[in-house]
């Protein structure tokens, strides 16, 4: 490399790694949007600026005994002169314990921060309860009458600025939780194990999160959408996912309604409000107010739902959804007319 | 080479050889299991389930049903056909029931048991993991098509066959 490219490259890469902390892409754990995530991010970057202070010493005295080592051993001291075990002493042991030590007590106090105990995390039932599946995210918003209870799917809304506790179960392996711009991860385990987290968003926005503990083939094209609004949209949106399914205003719906309920569809689906109960797949009420289709891995548009109702095992193979071809191209977009409808 | 040194060399190959006969006996000890020679190829390396673990643990509750009116009748297997063909269970169980995004119908292995009452009870009333309850949808005379047709596969009667 010349040295005419040095500078500008090292700019480069400076100005690379600011836009990355700084321009708040969605999934970005430093640039934190909730509190809980703010100490995470504080904690990580003291641990990195502290471990960034070691290495350059560290590397400064290599370079600073490699220039100033010369000659043979009769010039120097050998290494176990009593003169020279201070610095193992103080290099080797009293620094390591002094910046080891001054980490391990603030990751303490920002544990500290956070609601551990089971008592205090299960002292109030969670309003939110999610539910881990292989490769969706089941969504509850429990009610005191059964009929109230909101079921939805990869998609949480939650009004910014309050703490919301959220109750993490798995139906087959596990899963994690993870909104890096809200908090840290989370794991979903299956049987009688409940796990709480606490997530708060500062700022309307839509947060996205990953499955972060492999849980099979479609571990990555298992994503959630957290969607922070504002209280009286927040309202707005529980009453709306509240209200059973509307009926089809016209007829090109209505025939696609036809569709879902003598095909396939009603068999694993459920629609509130209409005779679909099926409990395999995820609750399409609402599938039309919702931002993306298969766990948000694809929007959810015209497309994306036709490709996804003919062909679910090429877009995400070994998937619960089978491929069902057998459709007229009419009554596939009449099908797909329908769910859009389902706002 | 000095003698000491050539000592020294022999030892070392000495041990190698020790070393690798060793590891051979333990590689053949674990490989020659108790299936029969000729077999493995044929075979997944999983042995066969002997007993299915059926939808809930304990003794089976699964509701008793009348034997097969379609047991054996190459009518019925056929109209089975046609039915897993366009109620899609190819969709999961692949094109020739031999397994897709869901388990496979042709080989030894039944969860939830192979008897004509059993896969009945598995289509009608759906299991975990995927399976639809289809007892809504299908009539009782079109279930018992499908379990002769899942049961005629491997069987020279299976319609269809794939060749």
């Amino acid at each position: 490399m010349t040295r005419r490219l040095r500078f500008p490259l090292l700019g480069a890469m400076v100005g690379g790694a600011v836009a990355a902390v700084s321009c708040g892409d969605p999934e970005n754990m430093l640039s934190p949007a909730g509190s809980a995530a703010r100490r995470i991010a504080h904690l990580g970057w003291f641990v990195l600026l502290t471990f960034s202070v070691v290495t350059i010493v560290m590397w400064g005295l290599v370079f600073w005994l490699a220039a100033r080592r010369r000659g043979t051993l009769a010039h120097h001291l050998p290494w176990n002169a009593p003169e020279d075990r201070r610095w193992i002493v103080i290099g080797g042991f009293a620094i390591p314990v002094l910046v080891l030590g001054t980490i391990f007590v603030v990751m303490l106090k920002s544990m500290a921060a956070f609601p551990m105990g089971d008592d205090e995390m299960h002292a109030t039932a969670a309003e939110v309860r999610v539910i881990g599946h292989q490769w969706w995210w089941e969504v509850q918003y429990p009610a005191v009458r059964a009929q109230d209870t909101i079921v939805t799917a990869n998609e949480i809304h939650i009004p910014a600025g309050r703490p919301i506790d959220i109750e993490l179960r798995s139906s087959d392996v596990i899963h994690s939780f993870w909104v890096p711009r809200l908090h840290g991860k989370v794991d979903l385990f299956p049987g009688q194990v409940v796990n709480r987290i606490r997530v708060e968003a500062d700022a309307p926005g839509r947060y996205y999160g990953q499955c972060s503990e492999y849980c099979g083939p479609q571990h990555a094209h298992m994503l959630l959408l957290v969607s922070a609004d504002r209280p009286a949209d927040y309202q707005a949106w529980l009453d709306r996912q509240r209200a059973p399914a509307a009926a089809p205003g016209q007829a090109f719906a209505e025939r696609g309604r036809e569709v879902f309920m003598t095909g396939q569809c009603a068999l694993c689906h459920s629609i509130r409000g209409t005779e679909a109960q099926g409990k395999v797949g995820p609750d399409l009420t609402h599938i039309g107010s919702r931002a993306g289709i298969a766990s948000n891995s694809l929007r959810n548009d015209t497309a994306s739902l036709a490709a996804w109702v003919t062909h679910a095992q090429s877009l995400k193979p070994s998937a619960i959804m089978p491929n069902i071809t057998a459709f007229t191209g009419e009554d596939l977009r009449a099908l797909v007319a329908y769910l859009q409808g389902l706002k | 080479m000095s003698p000491n040194q050539r000592d020294r060399a022999c030892g070392r190959v000495l041990k190698a050889v020790v070393l690798s006969a060793i590891a051979c006996a333990c590689v053949s000890a674990a490989g020659c299991g108790d299936h029969p020679p000729g077999d493995s190829a044929a075979r997944s390396a999983l042995p066969p389930m002997q007993t299915p673990v059926g939808p809930i643990p304990g003794p089976e509750r699964q509701p008793a049903r009348p034997p097969n009116p379609y047991h054996g009748e190459r009518g019925g297997m056929t109209e089975g056909r046609t039915l897993f063909v366009h109620f899609n269970c190819v969709g999961c169980h692949g094109g020739r029931a031999g397994g897709g995004m869901g388990p496979s119908l042709r080989d030894v292995d039944w969860l939830y048991g192979d008897t004509d009452a059993q896969i009945f009870n598995s289509i009608a009333e759906g299991r975990d993991q995927g399976m639809p309850a289809w007892g809504t949808k299908l009539n009782d005379d079109q279930i018992w098509k499908l379990v002769a047709y899942i049961k005629s596969l491997r069987t020279p009667d299976e319609p269809n066959p794939p060749s």
